[in-house]
Parts: C-alpha cells; structure tokens; sequence
C-alpha cells in the first residue's frame, strides 16, 4: 500500500516539476486582447506557421523544412504554432507525406509578420500534410487556444527564437 | 472599386524648411505605405512564380501637403509562389511582390506587398475544398478526391499596398501644397 501511495504521490508531482522546468515561450497570452505576437528583431522578418486542432490528421505530424535542408524547423502537432525570424528575401518551405511534398515560397519582409497554415488533407494511403499562405485575420479567428510547440519538437535554431531562456545555436 | 485613401504617417517625412522660391527637400523613408494597383490579371492557375506583371501608383504620395509622386506612375511586381488548386480540395494559392515604380529615369524600389481584405474576401488563396473532400470521402468513397479546390484570379484594377524598400529624397521645386485625400481605414 505504502508503494502504491508513494508511486501516486510521484504521479501526482509530475506535471508541476514539467512545468516548472519548462522554457518561458518568448510570444504568450496576453492578459487581455487575445494573443500577442512578437515583434520580428531588427532588420528582419518573420513567419508564423501554425496549425489548427482537430480530429483530421490528428494523428500525423506537420514536419516543416526549409526546401533542401534535410533537417526540420520544426513539427506542428495539432493547436501548435511556432515563429521564425528570417533575413528579408524569398524563403522556401517544405512538407513531406507519405504520398507526396507541398512547398511554398515566402518573401520574408523586414518587420513584417506572415503566417502560414498547415493542414493535413485527404490522401489515397495517408494524409497529405499542406502548408498555404494565411493572415494574420485567419489565424486569430480560426486558431482561439494558441500554444506554442514543444522546444524539444524545435531545431535549436529555432527553440533559440521561441524560448527565452533556450540557448542560442552553437556557431 | 475605388482606391482607399490611407492616412499619411506622421513620421513620414522630413522635409527641410526651404527659403521662399528654393527648391525643398523631402525624404520619404523607407516603410512609408504606397497604394498601389496590379494592372494585369495574375492568378494561382495561370502564373508562374517569377513572372512579372505591371503595376501603377493608385494614391498620390503626399507629404506634409507635397506631391512628391503621382498618381498613375507604372512599376512591376513579381509572382513569388503560384499553385493551382488540384487534387482533394486543395486551394490554389498566390503570393505576390512589389518590385518597383518607375519614376522618370528615377527607380523607386518596393517590399512588403499586401492585398486590402475586404471582408472575409482572401485573395491569395483560392477555395479551399479540403472539408468537403473528407466529407464526401467518408460518405461515398474515393471519389471524393476529384473534388478540386478553387484558384484565386487577381483583376486588373486590384487595389494592394507596398511600402518604400529605401528612403526616397525629392527636391521639389516651388511646392505647391496639394490637399490630403480623406483618409479611410485601412485592413
């Protein structure tokens, strides 16, 4: 009995020491106004990829990579978003499904904020993971519970710009 | 569809205090917001990234009552991104750049190119039919896939936004102080 009682007390403990050990996202909920995004740093852009919840595709992940950089950005589950600081200039995006790739072309802005939704679309064998040009009108109405993806789930570059206290990129 | 008037930023320029009869000079900084209006059809089935399209100076630049540029001056803008809408619902999607005015032999360079939305009107993204798809897949089976998504057709006449790439100096002889059109607001 004391071992059962000892194992549910850890249990229990677990998800406040999670959260206490979790990096502070640098774009949180504002106490009032809905959310609140960051600024892009100087003389750069950025770009908001999110994704809605929902029972389609729940299942399947939404890996975004830069086109030809065989390493992700990041990995929008269900509800996720996370923000990319980037140069101004085109910037190509990448998502692969078992059945086929989706890209899309940005041209990042300085100080402006683009946001691209993906969506996980009907596939003969699979869902088929998108990404297509949103606004910021569309990501506030259709996306009401931001949370911000899971720095674990993150390159490190990218962790670097969604967590205040992540370290930054080794050079 | 008439061009909507935006406010000219307060912070928009620094114009020199000439003496009587010298020309000024105003500078019009980089970030200052243009109107402008695409002048061909562009759209997600029938462009291709990099292709140029013109476009034209919709509004005056009017700074602290100065013209600096007028109305109807032509550029161009480039497709950046064109996909067709296709298979299972997908949208066909568009994004497009202001690359730059011409005025006189003068080059004005662009960024930040943004379409008005009017109401829930999305031009850079055609029907999307993805919902659909899954609903009638589920219902009827596969041939729920030949369910396309819409492509989104940009008219000529289409009034967007761009701002300044650089700060823009003009020397503006005699300057005549041009009223301000009423301002509306903007997206």
């Amino acid at each position: 009995m004391k071992k059962f009682l000892a194992v549910l007390a850890i249990a229990a403990a677990a998800p406040a020491v999670f959260v206490a050990t979790a990096p502070a996202a640098v774009a949180m909920q504002a106490d009032e106004g809905g959310f609140q995004l960051p600024t892009p740093p100087e003389g750069m852009g950025q770009v908001v990829f999110y994704r809605t919840g929902g029972l389609s595709g729940a299942a399947l992940g939404c890996a975004i990579f830069d086109n030809g950089d065989p390493d992700k950005l990041s990995s929008l589950g269900g509800g996720r978003y996370f923000v990319l600081n980037s140069q101004p200039g085109e910037r190509s995006f990448k998502v692969n499904s078992l059945e086929t790739d989706d890209q899309l072309t940005l041209e990042v802005e300085e100080g402006e904020t683009q946001f691209v939704r993906c969506r996980i679309k009907a596939g003969f064998l699979s869902g088929r993971a998108n990404i297509a040009p949103s606004s910021e009108r569309e990501f506030r109405d259709k996306y009401k519970d931001p949370k911000l993806v899971d720095a674990d789930d993150m390159s490190e570059e990218v962790r670097a710009m969604n967590y205040a206290d992540a370290a930054p990129a080794a050079e | 569809m008439n061009a909507p008037v935006f406010e000219q930023e307060e912070t928009a320029s620094q114009a020199d205090q000439p003496a009587p009869d010298q020309p000024a000079t105003i500078v019009v900084p980089n970030g200052h917001r243009i109107v402008i209006s695409v002048e061909a059809q562009v759209g997600s089935k029938i462009s291709n990234a990099r292709d140029m399209f013109p476009i034209r100076l919709a509004q005056p630049v009017v700074i602290d009552g100065v013209e600096v540029l007028p109305a109807g001056i032509e550029g161009e803008g480039q497709v950046v991104h064109a996909e067709k809408g296709g298979f299972a619902g997908a949208a066909g999607e568009l994004i497009l750049a202001a690359r730059y005015l011409q005025f006189g032999d003068r080059r004005i360079e662009l960024r930040s190119f943004k379409f008005i939305e009017e109401g829930d009107e999305v031009l850079f993204r055609g029907q999307d039919n993805t919902d659909i798809t899954i609903a009638t897949v589920a219902t009827i089976g596969v041939l729920g896939f030949l369910i396309s998504g819409g492509n989104t057709t940009i008219e000529p006449g289409t009034i967007a936004t761009a701002k300044l790439r650089n700060d823009e100096e003009f020397e503006v002889a005699q300057p005549e102080l041009v009223a301000e059109p009423e301002a509306v607001e903007s997206e």
